[in-house]
């Protein structure tokens, strides 16, 4: 050491910068708390380069002290949380490192100088605290940083550290973060195997959705909190964690699988996970949990629960792709439906439902069919029991997940419309009937003539509208129903549940989208209605037009027959009282019909058109398409043109 | 201090100097704060011996190098130095921590009695020499703002100035090594896996996350190649790998092709064996070999991508069968059922009718084979061929400007405006791409122009045919001679097109391809086929290309003009050459079908001899008038066009076939006396 002088000795001088570098005032080397430096007492008699080199030395101590300040004060926090713990107990581990570091230097301040001609001189002492100064400041750093952080959130930011190119000060901060992810890699490796949440102080990615309803166990039950993810995870992976989990649960809670277990080498593989290797095999393992768990949702779905079976009873009953069990169904509701909604009961309509199925194609598996259900729509006032009937299938267990409320709606709002195209379909059917039994019959009345191919006329081109509306909507629903059986059915194991719900939303949403039911073509849809209203009004006004000229004929044929009786009597031959009579109410009748014909006809030109204009200005090409179908001849369109 | 003695005041400087040699102001040798650091001197106020002061003052430019250094490793280590700087300020660190090492040593010898400022001078030379290196280095870092490639690039330059100083290059070295460590590892993981890790912007490669989705649409595509991932400006770019650039930016990018089409990339099979890195060394030529494997890897699985499991070929084999018209029934066949639609001008046409018209022919030929049916579309163009020929502007070609700019006057057909379209996805939209498409679509519609001039030339000679039979064929000789000219002249320049231009070079195409080894290999050769398809088929020369235009239209004016005659040749509106369909009504209610159809033949000749007896006196003059113009505009045209092929055929090999082709028998050479100079 130097020569003294008087003053403070080198070695008194090392011993209080010893204590300041444990933050502990010495006497003569003290925290000055305003310029937030250790510094020598001015008073005390040291030379100015001693001094200097006491307080660059010192900032250790400064920041030592931060790093203290934040062990105890993270320490003491009820929130810290179980990253927040490691951490603590990380940095402690390096203030442990750094008291034994001390512990050394004091101790050769203590053997005093001059002991070995190689004692600690505060010069000495700066080449030894070089290193320690450039961890301490990382150390400093983290803590800084880290105050107030949980979770995801922390480990995100210590991850952000690491992007240095100092690999001494890489290396210190992946050390840091090796021990900060157990915990994080802990809960999610329980997550993943388990379906379970170990999450006390909410810091994984996937909290659970309290608000979410028993139904809703897949659907809503977990979310991902997109500010929890650790950064070198990323949002793509932790959407992936999240479905596993999910997953995981769904297979043991809903379907009550209880032997399903990852293969133990994937389990033993993610234990030994740590963060130097999560970079290189996180992507990877989650990739196999993932296919390993899908593949065995999908294969529970589509065994045990028979998914697919019961899919196709949905298109069959429910979208009405059964066609002779349709007709059949139709025909034996005829009479029940007819009377008012509030007379139609459930019980009744079940047993024709019964007996429907039994006399037209099986279904294969019966417990399935048993599920087909009728349900009664609210009533309004003046519904019947065509208003207010609908078909239903009764969901259960994990089949609930894919046909969730919501998709349920869905396929009640589709089969409402179809059953009503259906129902129009058949009230034009017994028209023709109509108008093929009493065809040869009306040629008595020659004046009716125009009339009658007038209605025949019309009849055939709505006819050509509800064939080519339902061919067009059974194209798009068999469209669409290929593309599911094939996207389910085939060997992809990146299909998880989501895609599975998904693609079967897709599916019945496409559906409702190309018959216009989606919301988005109100318009067109009321058009529709109008027109299925115009049918329905045509075929009534037909019928009292048939019943009266029927009536006529009948009407004549008596009066000629008791002409002819007369005639045989020996009287004149003429019409008597009581047949004028009726015949009065017939020609009053007929040009009535005639007249509410034609306004059927006109009105009815009128709505194919506007309708056919605004499929063509529809952006949607099947909808164009269906508008070539229905005016495949160009017709409405010459028709447009010839009166604008 | 002149009151105390010279060894006392050397004593005590001694002292002081190693508090300046460690950054630390004392009593009498201040600091004083520079643009670099601490510049340490001795006070001024210091009175101290002449001779002291001078050995000083050559110690103390080290105190004020080792400040200035440590400045630097200061601000370098903060973040956003970039990874560079970090792990350079880190090798710096290491280095003043030797040199810490020494002043401490220096403290011992002075502890003991044994220091003095002479002997200092002299212990602190290597120093010295390490330290003011590294401050020099630090200024001019500094000044430059280098970081990232720019640093690494000015410590190579200090490398290669320093040769002859071995042990500064032997230092220089080691920092640049240390430094271009996180470089190198960002260049490893670029070379073989495709991805930027660049938390600072430092790297050569700039990727633009904002191109990444989206793959399949074509109009982003394109540019997705070329804009997705680029370099940085070349100064950020490490001097020593520059060279190299273009070679490290394609690998990734090839990479980043497999990637992006759901492949894994076996990372591990691009470094050669043995090498798990690619590290920095002082003889370019280690890692320069390196680098060429994993280009020369990524390329090989990229070709692999393209041609196998996409079937490059396949694909490029589909689209000359529409395009280049190599498949014969779809494109008549569906003409012939789209003929109203297509007929109407271009702007009123139905495109959704011809898409169904268009499926429909597809599925009715034997096309419907073709697994790429379903990617084939149709577009409607609705400038003219030489207007749009007038907006490509490609390297290779000459632009057409002068003679396309003027648009065609009044609005073109559906059919003049037809042309296929195809759906190209990644990755093969690389090669293919859009302006690839254009191009194929020019050809397209080139093609489809001379067919259905060649068509229609055979239409006339259908109807001379039947003039034959109604005893008018000494009145139509002329136009019989004018129609076999014009016949020959279509057909022979599709046969041209077909067999000495396309199927040429589509041979050679798919050669080159076949032994392709990088993308950039495919995508030049298959531009170089279309350019080549372009310029023989006279597209690419303005005034050639005006010239056929003009003979072509000359020849279907004359078609028209030859239907239009048949027409007039008529009686009572009904055309000679149809069966009044009276007649057939009539006919066939009564008769056998064969006898009513020779019944019909005879009333239609008689018909036809009236006709020629009651018109042609009416027309003669007038129609001789018009077939004359007729022969002279062709005439002309033809030798105008024949003189300037000949002219060019010279210098272009294709024109001297083209002319062959047309002049097989030397009519026209004769006829041109092109050969008598010869």
């Amino acid at each position: 050491g130097s020569g003294n002088d008087g003053g403070v000795s080198e070695n008194e001088l090392l011993r209080d910068v010893i204590y300041a570098l444990q933050g502990i005032d010495g006497r003569v080397v003290a925290f000055d708390k305003r310029a937030q430096a250790f510094a020598v007492d001015p008073r005390a008699r040291v030379k100015a380069g001693q001094a200097n080199l006491v307080r660059r030395v010192a900032e250790l101590g400064w920041l030592y002290m931060r790093v203290k300040a934040f062990v105890v004060q993270a320490s003491a926090a009820p929130s810290l949380g179980l990253v927040g713990q490691a951490l603590v107990g990380a940095l402690q581990g390096e203030l442990a490192e750094y008291f034994k570091l001390l512990a050394v230097l004091e101790a050769q301040v203590a053997a005093g100088p001059g002991a070995h001609g190689q004692a600690l001189t505060l010069r000495r002492l700066v080449v030894w605290v070089q290193d320690p100064l450039v961890r301490m400041k990382a150390v400093a750093m983290v803590a800084d940083a880290a105050r107030g952080l949980q979770g995801g959130e922390l480990v995100s930011t210590i991850h952000a550290f690491a992007k240095h190119g100092d690999p001494f000060v890489a290396a210190f901060v992946e050390s840091l973060l090796e021990q900060v992810c157990v915990p994080f890699f802990a809960m999610t490796s329980r997550w993943m195997f388990d379906g379970e949440l170990a999450d006390p102080f909410g810091e994984f990615f996937v909290v659970p959705n309290g608000a979410a309803s028993a139904d809703e166990a897949w659907h809503g039950k977990y979310e991902l909190v997109d500010g929890l993810v650790p950064s070198f995870v990323g949002p793509d992976l932790a959407s992936d964690i999240l479905r596993i989990g999910k997953s995981v649960a769904f297979l043991r809670r809903a379907c009550g699988v209880t032997d399903f277990a990852f293969d133990g080498a994937l389990v033993g593989a993610w234990e030994a996970v740590t963060y130097a290797s999560a970079s290189s095999q996180l992507a990877g393992l989650v990739a196999a949990a993932s296919d390993a768990v899908n593949a065995a949702v999908r294969s529970t779905l589509l065994g045990q629960f028979k998914l697919m079976p019961v899919l196709d009873i949905c298109r069959r009953y429910l979208l009405l792709g059964q066609g002779d069990f349709v007709g059949y169904l139709m025909e034996l509701l005829d009479d029940e439906l007819a009377r008012p909604a509030s007379q139609v009961f459930r019980h009744n309509l079940l047993g024709i439902l019964e007996t429907a199925l039994k006399s037209t194609t099986p279904i294969a598996d019966a417990e399935l069919a048993d599920k087909l259900d009728v349900m009664l729509l609210e009533a309004s006032p003046g519904d019947i029991g065509w208003d207010v009937f609908s078909l239903d299938y009764v969901f259960t267990g994990p089949l609930t997940t894919i046909f969730t409320n919501d998709v349920r709606a869905k396929y009640l709002q589709l089969f409402s419309f179809l059953w009503r195209l259906k129902r129009v379909e058949r009230h034009l059917s017994s028209t023709w009937q109509r108008h093929v039994n009493s065809a040869s019959a009306l040629r008595q009345l020659p004046e009716l003539d125009l009339v009658v191919r007038k209605c025949h006329i019309l009849r055939n081109e709505m006819a050509h509208f509800v064939f080519n509306l339902q061919y067009y909507i059974m194209f798009e629903i068999e469209g669409a129903w290929t593309e599911l059986v094939e996207l389910l059915t085939s060997d992809r194991t990146h299909l998880d549940l989501d895609a599975i719900y998904g693609a079967h939303e897709a599916y019945i949403d496409r559906i409702l989208e190309r018959v216009l039911l989606d919301g988005s073509a109100e318009e067109l849809l009321s058009l529709i209605t109008q027109i299925f209203a115009l049918i329905s009004k045509f075929r009534t006004t037909q019928d009292v037009f048939y019943d009266s000229a029927m009536g006529e004929v009948a009407r004549r044929a008596a009066a000629e027959a008791r002409a002819y009786e007369r005639v045989l009597a020996g009287e004149w031959g003429t019409t008597d009282k009581e047949s004028d009579a009726s015949a009065s109410s017939y020609y009053q009748l007929t040009p009535q019909a005639r007249a509410q014909l034609g306004a059927f006809n006109v009105k009815y030109d009128e709505l194919v058109t506007q309708l056919i204009d605004m499929l063509n200005a529809q952006s949607a090409s099947a909808l164009r398409n269906l508008s070539f179908r229905i005016d495949f001849n160009e017709f409405w369109k010459s028709k447009r043109s010839s009166n604008p | 201090m002149l009151h105390i003695g010279r060894a006392s005041q050397e004593y005590q400087l001694v002292e002081e100097a190693l508090y300046a040699l460690m950054g630390i102001e004392s009593e009498h040798i201040r600091a004083f704060p520079s643009a670099d650091g601490l510049v340490f001197q001795l006070a001024s106020s210091a009175d101290v011996d002449a001779s002291i002061a001078d050995l000083l003052g050559r110690i103390l430019p080290l105190a004020s190098a080792y400040s200035a250094v440590t400045a630097f490793v200061e601000t370098g280590s903060r973040y956003e130095a970039g990874l560079v700087s970090h792990a350079l300020c880190a090798a710096v660190r290491e280095l003043l921590n030797e040199y810490l090492i020494v002043v401490a040593q220096l403290e011992t010898q002075f502890g003991l009695g044994q220091l003095n400022l002479q002997k200092m001078w002299f212990f602190v030379q290597p120093s010295l020499s390490t330290v003011t290196a590294l401050a020099t280095l630090a200024r001019s870092i500094r000044d430059q703002g280098a970081r990232g490639g720019s640093l690494l690039s000015l410590l190579h330059e200090a490398l290669e100035v320093s040769a002859g100083d071995s042990p500064k290059r032997a230092l220089i070295e080691h920092l640049l090594s240390a430094a271009s460590v996180p470089y190198f590892s960002a260049l490893t993981a670029w070379v073989t896996a495709g991805s930027v890790v660049d938390p600072y912007a430092e790297f050569m490669v700039v990727e633009h996350p904002d191109m990444a989705k989206d793959l399949g649409l074509p109009a982003l595509s394109d540019s997705y190649w070329s804009e997705r991932y680029t370099l940085r400006e070349a100064k950020a770019v490490p001097r020593f790998l520059a060279p190299h650039a273009a070679t490290i930016l394609t690998t990734g990018k090839y990479l980043n092709v497999i990637a992006g089409c759901g492949l894994p990339i076996p990372s591990e099979t691009l470094l050669p064996a043995g090498e798990a890195a690619v590290a920095y060394a002082s003889n370019e030529r280690e890692y320069a070999k390196t680098i060429e494997h994993a280009h020369a890897r990524a390329a090989a699985l990229l070709i692999d991508v393209l041609m196998r499991k996409h079937a490059l070929l396949d694909r490029l084999g589909s689209i000359k069968r529409y395009f280049l018209l190599s498949q014969g029934d779809v494109l008549p066949h569906f003409f012939e059922i789209a003929a109203d639609e297509l007929a109407r001008p271009a702007s009123a046409v139905d495109i959704e009718k011809l898409e169904a018209l268009l499926e429909l022919a597809v599925r009715s030929t034997s096309a419907r084979g073709d697994e790429h049916k379903d990617e084939l579309g149709l577009r409607l163009v609705h400038t003219s061929i030489a207007s749009e020929l007038a907006h490509i502007n490609t390297a290779g070609l000459p632009s057409g400007s002068s003679a396309g700019a003027k648009a065609g006057a009044g609005e073109l057909t559906g059919f003049e405006a037809f042309a296929f379209d195809f759906v190209v996805e990644w990755p093969l939209n690389l090669v293919i791409s859009s302006a690839a498409l254009t191009k194929y679509r020019l050809l397209n519609r080139h093609l489809i122009k001379s067919t259905r001039v060649c068509k229609a030339m055979s239409a006339a000679w259908a109807i001379h045919k039947l003039t034959k039979t109604a005893h008018v064929q000494a009145y139509f000789k002329r136009a019989y001679a004018l129609r076999s000219k014009m016949l020959h002249f279509v057909s022979s320049f599709s046969n041209y097109m077909f067999y000495q231009v396309l199927e040429p070079a589509w041979a050679q195409l798919t050669a080159t391809l076949a032994g392709a080894t990088s993308l950039a290999d495919v995508v030049t050769a298959h531009e170089a086929f279309l350019n080549a398809a372009l310029k023989e088929c006279l597209l690419t020369h303005p005034e050639l290309l005006k010239l056929l235009t003009k003979l072509m239209s000359t020849c279907s004016i004359f078609v028209d003009y030859t239907a239009h005659l048949s027409a007039t040749l008529s009686l009572d509106g009904d055309s000679i050459f149809v069966i009044p369909p009276g007649l057939v009504d009539s006919a066939v209610e009564g008769l056998e079908e064969e006898a009513a159809i020779a019944q019909a033949l005879a009333v239609r000749r008689e018909h036809a001899a009236a006709a020629v007896d009651t018109t042609a006196t009416v027309l003669d003059d007038k129609y001789h008038r018009t077939l004359a113009k007729f022969e002279e505009n062709f005439g002309y045209h033809m030798r105008l066009f024949l003189q300037t092929i000949n002219l060019l055929s010279g210098t272009e090999k294709h024109l001297a076939a083209l002319f062959a082709t047309f002049d097989f028998n030397g009519f026209y050479g004769d006829a041109l006396g092109l050969f008598s100079y010869a």
